[in-house]
């Protein structure tokens, strides 16, 4: 009878265990940024870095953060950069490996930001990102590629003009499609939560 | 925090206030103009590239300093300048953000309420640091000189910092608003504002607080 009893908990007990692991693994991955589902293909590009080329195809096998700014920037720009890396950090100590991810910025300034500019100003960020920048015409097709909007607008004669532009961080998968868009509100532990998801 | 919580203690209060309150000096021959102001959590953004010495070709390195700034009296003001020795030039800007696209326009002035502040932050309006000619790490520190519309200024040493302190980071993208937030010391009876000598070289704006419970 004990026999029976034990069998017939231990059974109820599989049950439940399986229902639970069904649940989980049938319930869509939630992201703090908005979810591509399915993910878009991504436009191909190659621009230059201070080290020579570099194509998106290169990066395949990683996930790609893609954020376009300009090294003139004092607040949005450096303020979105430090969070990339601080979220990366967070990705690290939550049991990522660093080397999964890879963070590009991508100057909307090719005017003033040269190839050597945009990439020192990406590694004082943090070393590991990518800085690039390229000709006038090879900046706006990829801007345009991703949806990003960029325009001069006046400045003063100490800032000479200022670039305007859009602030959304477009996230690729390991197999190179844009997966994550994350706007200027999520924050840098939602980055390393949905790098874990995506991951 | 309010002063006029009877079960916080006077002492700790008045610590608080000390250690929230930042400026390092009134205009020495304007303290009565200068009789109230105060700023608290200021910061320098470090500076992502170094400057390039002696280079004429290369733009210059920007980067923005924040903080709050608070008019306790009845006299509404403005923000209209600020200046500091490490930079070529400083101006006052905001950022606008519509559907994630950011424009960041020069501003003329930053109104400041009667019994209210002013705040700056990331994201918001902002003091950018044109033509620094220095690097800027955390630990550094940079003094910044307030000049307001009424004559009163405020200088103020502001740490240098990678990322925003998460204290200072309001739920309010206002830059000028009224003072739900201060320190109700101001209207507490009891309190007086003062700018008073405690360095030879440093002058703290501070907030009085009775010290006995």
């Amino acid at each position: 009878m004990k026999k029976a009893a034990a069998l017939f908990v231990g059974g109820v007990g599989l049950v439940i265990a399986v229902m639970v692991a069904g649940a989980a693994l049938s319930r869509p991955a939630t992201y703090h940024g908005t979810h591509l589902s399915p993910p878009m293909p991504a436009s191909p590009f190659t621009l230059e870095s201070a080290d020579g080329t570099v194509s998106l195809e290169e990066l395949e096998g990683k996930a790609v953060a893609l954020f376009f700014g300009f090294t003139s920037c004092p607040d949005v720009c450096p303020t979105t950069l430090l969070r990339l890396s601080d979220a990366l950090r967070r990705f690290e100590e939550a049991g990522g490996d660093r080397e999964d991810v890879q963070v590009v910025f991508v100057s909307v300034d090719p005017e003033r930001d040269s190839p050597a500019r945009a990439s020192a100003y990406a590694r004082a960020v943090d070393p590991s990102f990518i800085g690039l920048s390229g000709e006038p015409h090879e900046i706006a097709d990829v801007a345009s590629d991703y949806g990003i909007y960029h325009a001069r607008a006046e400045g003063s004669d100490a800032t000479g003009y200022l670039v305007d532009h859009t602030t959304t961080i477009t996230v690729l998968d390991r197999r190179g499609r844009v997966a994550l868009l994350w706007s200027s509100t999520v924050t840098a532990p939602q980055m390393a939560e949905d790098l874990a998801t995506l991951l | 925090m309010r002063a006029t919580e009877r079960s916080a203690p006077r002492l700790t209060l008045a610590a608080l206030a000390l250690t929230a309150l930042a400026p390092i000096g009134c205009d020495s021959g304007a303290v009565p103009a200068a009789r109230g102001l105060s700023v608290v959590d200021p910061w320098v953004r470090v500076t992502i590239r170094p400057p390039v010495p002696d280079s004429t070709d290369a733009p210059p390195v920007n980067t923005a300093a924040y903080l709050t700034l608070r008019n306790p009296g009845p006299e509404e003001d403005a923000l209209v300048r600020v200046e500091s020795a490490v930079a070529d030039t400083a101006e006052i800007h905001s950022v606008s953000m519509t559907d994630d696209v950011m424009r960041m326009r020069p501003v003329a002035s930053v109104p400041l309420p009667s019994q209210g502040e002013a705040v700056l932050e990331p994201g918001g309006v902002h003091v950018m640091l044109i033509g620094v000619d220095r690097a800027l790490a955390e630990g550094d520190t940079v003094e910044l000189t307030l000049r307001l519309r009424s004559g009163r200024s405020v200088s103020v040493r502001a740490p240098v910092r990678r990322t925003q302190p998460p204290s200072t980071r309001s739920t309010s993208s206002r830059a000028a608003r009224p003072a739900s937030r201060m320190i109700s010391a101001s209207s507490a009876t009891s309190t007086t504002w003062s700018c008073m000598r405690t360095r030879p070289s440093q002058m703290v704006v501070w907030t009085t607080l009775p010290l006995a419970a």
